[in-house]
C-alpha cells in the first residue's frame, strides 16, 4: 500500500496548458510530482491546515448569499429605475445602480447563484464526461484506449473561444447553455488524469488479485480504482470549479456568457470596458470582481488544502538547508 | 560528514549566489524595460503636424471597391480615395462633385450629367465618362456578385443585360468624354441618392477583371485607384489605414498631408482619444461623465443629427401581431421619450416614421403615439386582449400574450434599452421574454421571409433621398403604399415626390409597422490637434481638405 | 522512436479529420450566413437565396464539406467569403502578430519563474516563499482580462509609462531599431498580463519540485561528499527540477494560441485571436475552417514534440502509443 509510485505525474503531467484557455491555470498548482507515498488524510489534519479553513469559511458565506439571495436581496435584480441611473452607493442602494437603475448589490447576489451554478454544474459535466472516459480508457487499455485519446485530442484541439461562439450562436444564450459550452470542452484534462491513474493502479497487487476471483469489470473500477483515485480527482475537480467560474466571467466579457437581463458576476465585470467605468463609477466592477476574486481564491485555497493532504511529506527528518529550529542530524 | 558549520557556510554562498542570479534575472528585465520606457517618448509626444489619425470602429475588409463594399469601415476608407458625382450637402441635397451640373429630358425619364474636366486617377490616367458609365452598368450585370440595387433594376433595357441577351446597357449612355446620361424606365428622383452612395471606379483598373472574379482580385481591391483627395499608401490588417494627400484633388489640395484610419474599438476609443493615440473619433456612447472625461482632456466634442434609427420590427404576419391596434398599443405602451432621456442622456430624437424628423418630406401631422398605458390597454382590449385570468397577462381565446423579444448583441444601448421596453411592456399586460444572440444570427432572421417572428430589435441607416417601398423586415404590403412608393419612384416632380413621400410616410406611422425608437445624435470627439474641423450628417469627412492638425 | 513518430503521424491524420467534420458541421448549423451582412437592405429575400446558391451555401452540408475537403487535398485552405483574400494570406499576416506575442510572454515567464522558483524552493516557509504564495494565489484568481484593464489604467493611462495599446505607434513611422522599440514598448503590458499568471504557476511547480529534490537522497549523498553547493545546483537540481518543464511549455504553446482572443481584444493586438472572433462573427466559414485547422495543427504538433521530448529528457519513461 506504501510501496513507492511510479513518478507517472511527469509523463502526464495535470495539462496547465489546457487550463490556461482560459488564461487561468487554476488547476496547476496541484500537479505536483508526487514522489512521496499517498495517504489519505484525515479529517483532523485538514481542519488545522489554514488554507482549508480559510477556503471554506469563504466557500460557505458565499455558497449561502447565493443560494438565499432572493431573501436577503433587497431589490429584485430586474427592477428598472430610470430616474436612479448609475448612482453611487448610498440612500438604500448598498453599491448603487447600475445604467438602467438596477440595484448592484442584489444584482451582486442573484449574479453568484449564476457564478456557484455554472461553476458546479460545469465541473459535474465534465466529471460525467471525464471520468467515464478517463476510466473507460484507463481500464480498457488498447483500442479503446486509443480511440478515447484521440477523442480528446480532437476535444482539445478547438480552439475554445472560436467554438464558445459558434455553440453559444447554436444553442442561444441562457445559463444552461454556457454550462454545456464548458462542460463539453474542458473535460479532457479530467480525462487524461483519470486514465493516468488507472493505468498506474491497474497493474497494483490488489487490482489483480480482484480480477484473478472473477471480479466484474465495473465492480473492479468502481470499487478498487475509483475510490483509490479520487484524490488527485477531487484536487482536480476543485480547481476546475474555479476554472469554470473565470470562464464564465472570460465569455461574459465577450458578449457569449449570461446574457442580459439577468446578472452574472461575469457580465457585471464586463461593464469595466469602459475606462470612465474603472476610473468614476467603482461600484460598477468592484464589488463584481472582487467576489469572483474571492469564491476563486477560496476555492484555489480548499484544492491547495487537499493536495497538499494527499501529498504530505513522509515524517523522516529531512535536510534542512535553512537552518532552524529543527534538530540537526549528529554525524 | 558534513557539519552544520559547513552547511551554512555553504548555504550562504549558496543563496548569494541565487540572490546574483535573481539581480541578473531582474536586470535582464530592467535594461529592455528601460529602453522601452525611452521608447515611449516617441508616441506621447504630438504627432508631426501634417498627420490626422481617424478612428474607426472595427477592422475594414479590405473590399476597397465602390459597387462591392458593405461595412461602414470600408466606407470610411473608399469615400476618402474615391470621388463621386454628387455629394450631400448640409440638407441632404445634392452638391455637384465630380459631376458638375445636370439636366433632365423633358420627360424626366434621362437624367443627363455634365462632368468635370480634367480630373485625373491617382495613377495619372483621365478621368471621363466611360468611367462613370462602366461603375454603373456593370451594377447591372448577371455576374455581379452582389445584389441588384433599385437604380440599376428601375435602368431602362435592364432586364436584357441582367439576363445576358445583350451585351450593353441601354440605360447607360456614354454622350462624349464628359458627358453621360441614364435613362429610367420612370422619372427616378432617387437616382441622387444612389450616387451619393456609391464613387466612381476606374473602368481602366476594372474592365481587365472578369466581372466575377472582382470578390477575388485582393490586388485591386487592396490598392485602389480613385480621385478622391487621398491616396491609398497601406493597409495593415486590423491596425490602420494609410493614406496620403492627392495634391491634384479637383476640390483644393487638402491641408493635411497623411491620413491614418486607425482601426480601435468602441470600448478603447475613449483611452486612445485620452492618451493622444487618436485625433477624431464617433461618439457611441453620450453618457454624461464619459463627456465630463473628455472635456478634462481637452477633448473638443461636436453634436450633430442622427442618421441611424432604432427599431423595434414586428413580423405583421404573426396572428398576434398582424392586428393594427395591437402595433399600435405596443408603441403608445413603451416610453420612447424617457429611452431618449436616460439611455441617451438627452442626446437623441423620438421619430415616428421611416424618415428622420428632420427630412424633407417628413410629414408634421404623423400620430405621435405618446407613452399612454391606457390608451395602450385600450387598444388591446378593442383587438380582443383581455386579462380574464388576473394573472397580470393579457390573454385571448386562451392564448396569452407572450412576446419573444429578438436582441442582437454589439450595441449596448440597444442591449439596455431591451429590459426596458420589456419593464414597459409587463405594465400593459404583455409578457416579454428577451432572447440574446449575436447579429448575424438575429439580422438573418429578419432576412428570412419564412420565418416567423413576435419582435426584433434592430437598426438602419437612413439614405436620403431614399424610400424603398420595401418591408421585408415586417413582412408587410399594401396596396395604397405600394401606390405611394410608385407614385414617387416615378417622378422628379418636388410637388408630387413631397405630396407622395408624405402620404407613404403618414401611411407607414398608421399602419405602425414598427415601433420607431429613438435616434441617437452623432457625435465626434475632437483631440486638442485637430483644428478647422467641419462636418455634417452622411458626410463625414466632405470638408477634410479645409481640417488642419496644429503641431 | 521512428516507429512511435510514424505512428503519431498516421494518428494524425483522423483526428484532424474528425476536428475539421465536427467544427465544419457546428460552424454551418450556426443561424446566419455571410450574406446577412453583405446584401443591402434592398435586397429581395429571393435576391439573397440567389447570391447564397450562387456560392455554394444551399447544397447539403455534406456536400459543402466533401467540397472543402477537396479543396484541401489539393492543397487550397480557399478564399475568406467576406474579405475575398486567400485564407493562408490572412492567416498568414497576423501569426506573426501572435507569435510574437506568444513568444515574448513565454520568455518572460521562464525568465522570472525560473529564478523565483528555485529562490523559493530553497528557502521553503521563510518570507519570500509565503509572499509568493500568496500572489500567485491572487494572481491566478484574477481574470486576465481584469488584470489586463487594471494594468492598462495604471500604466498606461494614469502612468503614461507604455501605450494602451495596439502593436506599433500609428503614423510615427519609426524604421530599424526605432521600430523595434516601438513594438517592444506595446509588447510589455500584454506579454506581461500573459506571463503573470503563468509565472505564478510555474514558480509554485518549481518550488515544490526543487524542495522535493533537495530532500532526495542523491543529492544529500552529494553534500555528504563535499560537493560545493554551486555544482548541485546547476547540473542536478535545475536539470532534474526543469525536466518537466520543457514538455509543460510545449503544452503551453496551444494553450496561448487559443486564449490570446482576450488579450487581443483589451490590447486591440492584430493577432490570430481577433482574426477568429471577425469569422465567427461574419460566419465566414472559409477563413473560420482554415484557422481552426491551423490551431489543431499547432496543437497536436506541440503535443508530439512533448512526448518526444519526454522520452528525450527522461530516459525512464517509455514511449507508449
Amino acid at each position: 500500500m506504501n510501496a513507492p509510485r511510479l513518478d507517472l505525474s511527469a509523463k502526464f503531467p495535470v495539462k496547465v496548458g489546457h487550463s490556461s484557455a482560459t488564461g487561468t491555470a487554476a488547476a496547476a498548482p496541484a500537479a505536483v510530482p508526487a514522489a512521496t507515498p499517498k495517504r489519505t488524510g484525515t479529517s483532523g489534519k485538514l481542519l488545522r491546515n489554514p488554507f482549508f479553513v480559510i477556503g471554506a469559511v469563504i466557500l460557505s458565506v458565499m455558497v449561502a448569499l447565493a443560494v438565499f439571495a432572493p431573501w436577503v436581496a433587497p431589490f429584485s435584480p430586474d427592477e428598472i429605475d430610470l430616474f436612479a441611473i448609475e448612482e453611487p452607493p448610498g440612500g438604500g442602494h448598498w453599491l448603487g445602480t447600475d445604467e438602467v437603475g438596477r440595484d448592484v448589490f442584489s444584482r451582486l447576489l442573484f449574479g453568484g447563484r449564476v457564478s456557484v451554478l455554472v461553476g458546479v454544474s460545469a465541473v459535474a459535466l465534465q466529471l460525467v464526461i471525464g471520468v467515464a472516459l478517463g476510466a473507460l480508457a484507463g481500464y480498457c487499455g488498447g483500442l479503446v484506449d486509443a480511440v478515447v485519446m484521440r477523442l480528446t485530442e480532437v476535444v482539445m484541439c478547438f480552439p475554445f473561444y472560436a467554438i464558445a461562439i459558434t455553440l453559444a450562436a447554436l444553442f442561444g444564450a441562457s445559463v444552461w447553455n454556457v454550462i454545456l459550452i464548458i462542460g463539453i470542452l474542458h473535460w479532457t484534462g479530467l480525462a487524461r488524469l483519470v486514465r493516468a491513474e488507472f493505468m498506474s493502479l491497474r497493474e497494483r497487487e490488489f487490482v489483480l488479485a480482484a480480477r484473478a476471483i472473477g471480479t466484474s469489470p465495473l465492480r473492479i473500477v468502481l470499487r478498487h480504482l475509483l475510490r483509490n483515485s479520487y484524490g488527485p480527482v477531487l484536487v482536480y475537480a476543485t480547481l476546475a470549479v474555479a476554472q469554470g467560474v473565470l470562464a464564465e466571467a472570460a465569455l461574459s466579457f465577450l458578449g457569449l456568457g449570461v446574457r442580459q437581463p439577468q446578472p452574472s458576476w461575469g457580465n457585471m465585470l464586463s461593464a469595466a470596458q469602459s475606462m470612465r467605468v474603472l476610473s468614476d463609477q467603482w461600484w460598477l466592477w468592484m464589488p463584481p470582481g472582487i467576489a469572483i476574486m474571492l469564491m476563486v481564491l477560496a476555492i484555489n485555497f480548499l484544492g491547495e488544502a487537499l493536495s497538499s493532504n494527499l501529498n504530505r511529506r513522509p515524517a523522516r527528518p529531512v535536510a534542512d538547508l535553512w537552518p532552524r529550529r529543527r534538530a540537526h542530524r549528529q554525524p | 560528514m558534513q557539519t552544520p558549520i559547513h552547511f551554512r557556510a555553504q548555504v550562504s554562498t549558496l543563496l548569494a549566489k541565487v540572490k546574483s542570479n535573481l539581480r541578473t534575472a531582474l536586470s535582464a528585465l530592467i535594461v529592455p524595460a528601460a529602453v522601452a520606457f525611452a521608447a515611449v517618448p516617441a508616441q506621447a509626444q504630438a504627432q508631426a503636424g501634417d498627420l490626422l489619425r481617424y478612428a474607426i470602429l472595427s477592422n475594414p475588409k479590405g473590399t476597397f471597391h465602390p459597387t462591392l463594399y458593405f461595412t461602414d469601415y470600408d466606407r470610411a476608407v473608399i469615400f476618402a480615395v474615391y470621388g463621386r458625382l454628387i455629394t450631400l450637402d448640409e440638407k441632404q441635397n445634392p452638391k455637384p462633385s465630380l459631376a458638375e451640373s445636370w439636366t433632365y429630358s423633358k420627360d424626366g425619364r434621362t437624367l443627363t450629367l455634365n462632368l468635370r474636366k480634367g480630373v485625373k486617377w491617382h495613377d495619372g490616367k483621365p478621368f471621363t465618362a466611360e468611367d462613370v458609365a462602366f461603375t454603373y452598368a456593370t451594377q447591372a450585370h448577371p455576374d455581379f456578385t452582389r445584389d441588384k440595387p433599385p437604380f440599376v433594376q428601375l435602368l431602362q433595357g435592364f432586364e436584357d443585360y441582367n439576363s445576358g441577351k445583350v451585351k450593353t446597357l441601354s440605360g447607360v449612355k456614354v454622350l462624349n468624354e464628359t458627358k453621360v446620361s441614364f435613362t429610367f424606365k420612370k422619372p427616378y428622383a432617387a437616382a441622387f441618392s444612389h450616387f451619393a452612395d456609391r464613387p466612381v471606379l476606374a473602368k481602366h483598373v476594372w474592365e481587365k477583371i472578369p466581372i466575377k472574379g472582382w470578390n477575388q482580385a485582393t490586388q485591386q481591391l487592396l490598392n485602389p485607384v480613385g480621385t478622391g483627395p487621398y491616396k491609398f499608401a497601406e493597409f495593415r490588417s486590423d491596425q490602420y489605414v494609410k493614406l496620403e494627400r492627392n495634391d491634384d484633388y479637383f476640390g483644393g489640395r487638402p491641408k493635411i498631408k497623411t491620413l491614418i484610419f486607425k482601426i480601435s474599438n468602441p470600448q478603447t476609443i475613449q483611452n486612445e482619444l485620452v492618451s493622444g493615440e487618436l485625433d477624431i473619433a464617433e461618439i457611441t456612447n453620450w453618457n454624461d461623465r464619459d463627456l465630463q472625461i473628455y472635456q478634462k482632456a481637452n477633448i473638443r466634442i461636436v453634436e450633430e443629427a442622427g442618421t441611424n434609427g432604432q427599431y423595434l420590427t414586428f413580423d405583421t404576419r404573426n396572428p398576434k401581431l398582424n392586428d393594427k391596434r395591437v402595433r399600435q398599443a405596443i408603441i403608445h405602451a413603451i416610453n420612447r421619450k424617457a429611452l431618449v432621456e436616460r439611455l441617451l442622456f438627452g442626446h437623441g430624437v423620438v421619430f415616428n416614421s421611416n424618415a428622420h424628423p428632420d427630412s424633407p418630406y417628413y410629414p408634421a401631422d404623423l400620430n405621435p403615439y405618446n407613452h399612454d398605458a391606457n390608451k395602450s390597454k385600450e387598444l388591446l382590449a378593442a383587438a380582443g386582449w383581455k386579462d380574464s385570468d388576473g394573472d397580470g397577462v393579457l390573454d385571448r381565446n386562451g392564448e396569452k400574450f407572450t412576446f419573444k423579444l429578438n436582441v442582437p448583441t454589439g450595441n449596448r444601448t440597444r442591449e439596455l434599452s431591451a429590459p426596458i421596453i420589456q419593464q414597459n411592456l409587463k405594465a400593459v399586460g404583455i409578457q416579454v421574454e428577451l432572447v440574446s444572440a449575436d447579429f448575424n444570427a438575429v439580422l438573418s432572421i429578419l432576412q428570412d421571409s419564412k420565418q416567423q417572428y413576435d419582435g426584433v430589435l434592430m437598426g438602419g441607416t437612413f439614405r436620403p433621398g431614399q424610400y424603398d417601398n420595401n418591408f421585408w423586415w415586417e413582412r408587410f404590403s399594401t396596396p395604397p403604399l405600394t401606390a405611394y412608393a410608385d407614385a414617387f419612384n416615378s417622378s422628379i416632380d418636388e410637388a408630387v415626390l413631397r405630396q407622395n413621400v408624405g402620404l407613404w410616410l403618414k401611411g407607414i406611422n398608421d399602419e405602425a409597422i414598427r415601433v420607431w425608437l429613438y435616434v441617437r445624435n452623432g457625435g465626434y470627439a475632437l483631440g486638442p490637434r485637430v483644428a478647422n474641423y467641419k462636418a455634417h450628417p452622411y458626410e463625414p469627412l466632405n470638408d477634410i481638405v479645409n481640417w488642419t492638425v496644429k503641431k | 522512436m521512428l516507429r512511435f513518430l510514424l505512428r503519431r503521424l498516421a494518428v494524425a491524420l483522423p483526428v484532424l479529420l474528425g476536428i475539421s467534420l465536427i467544427v465544419f458541421l457546428l460552424v454551418h448549423l450556426q443561424p446566419g450566413d455571410p450574406f446577412v451582412e453583405m446584401v443591402s437592405p434592398d435586397a429581395t429575400p429571393e435576391q439573397k437565396a440567389e447570391l447564397l446558391r450562387s456560392y455554394g451555401y444551399g447544397d447539403p452540408i455534406g456536400i459543402q464539406y466533401l467540397r472543402w475537403l477537396g479543396k484541401l487535398a489539393t492543397g487550397e485552405l480557399g478564399n475568406s467569403v467576406l474579405q475575398g483574400r486567400a485564407v493562408t494570406a490572412l492567416i498568414g499576416e497576423r501569426l506573426g502578430n501572435t507569435a510574437l506575442l506568444a513568444g515574448s510572454s513565454l520568455l518572460l515567464t521562464l525568465a522570472v519563474a525560473l529564478p523565483l522558483g528555485l529562490f523559493i524552493g530553497l528557502r521553503r516557509n521563510g518570507w519570500p516563499d509565503i509572499l509568493v504564495s500568496v500572489l500567485s494565489f491572487a494572481l491566478v484568481s484574477v481574470p486576465t482580462f481584469f488584470l489586463a484593464m487594471l494594468l492598462i489604467k495604471l500604466f498606461a493611462i494614469d502612468l503614461r509609462w507604455f501605450p494602451t495599446g495596439g502593436v506599433v505607434t500609428i503614423g510615427a513611422g519609426h524604421e530599424g531599431w526605432g521600430h523595434v522599440r516601438d513594438v517592444f514598448a506595446h509588447l510589455v503590458l500584454p506579454s506581461a498580463v500573459l506571463a503573470l499568471a503563468n509565472i505564478a504557476i510555474l514558480s509554485r511547480y518549481l518550488r515544490s519540485s526543487v524542495s522535493e529534490l533537495v530532500d532526495q537522497d542523491f543529492i544529500r549523498a552529494l553534500f555528504a561528499r563535499g560537493v560545493p553547493l554551486r555544482r548541485v545546483v546547476t547540473p542536478h537540481l535545475l536539470r532534474n527540477a526543469a525536466r518537466p518543464l520543457v514538455i509543460i511549455i510545449s503544452l503551453e504553446i496551444p494553450a496561448l494560441l487559443s486564449s490570446a482572443l482576450l488579450t487581443e481584444t483589451v490590447f486591440n493586438w492584430p493577432g490570430v485571436g481577433r482574426l477568429s472572433f471577425e469569422a465567427v462573427q461574419g460566419r465566414d466559414y472559409p477563413l473560420l475552417m482554415g484557422i481552426v485547422l491551423f490551431l489543431a495543427v499547432t496543437t497536436l504538433a506541440c503535443n508530439l514534440l512533448a512526448d518526444l521530448l519526454q522520452a528525450v529528457v527522461d530516459p525512464r519513461v517509455r514511449l507508449v502509443r
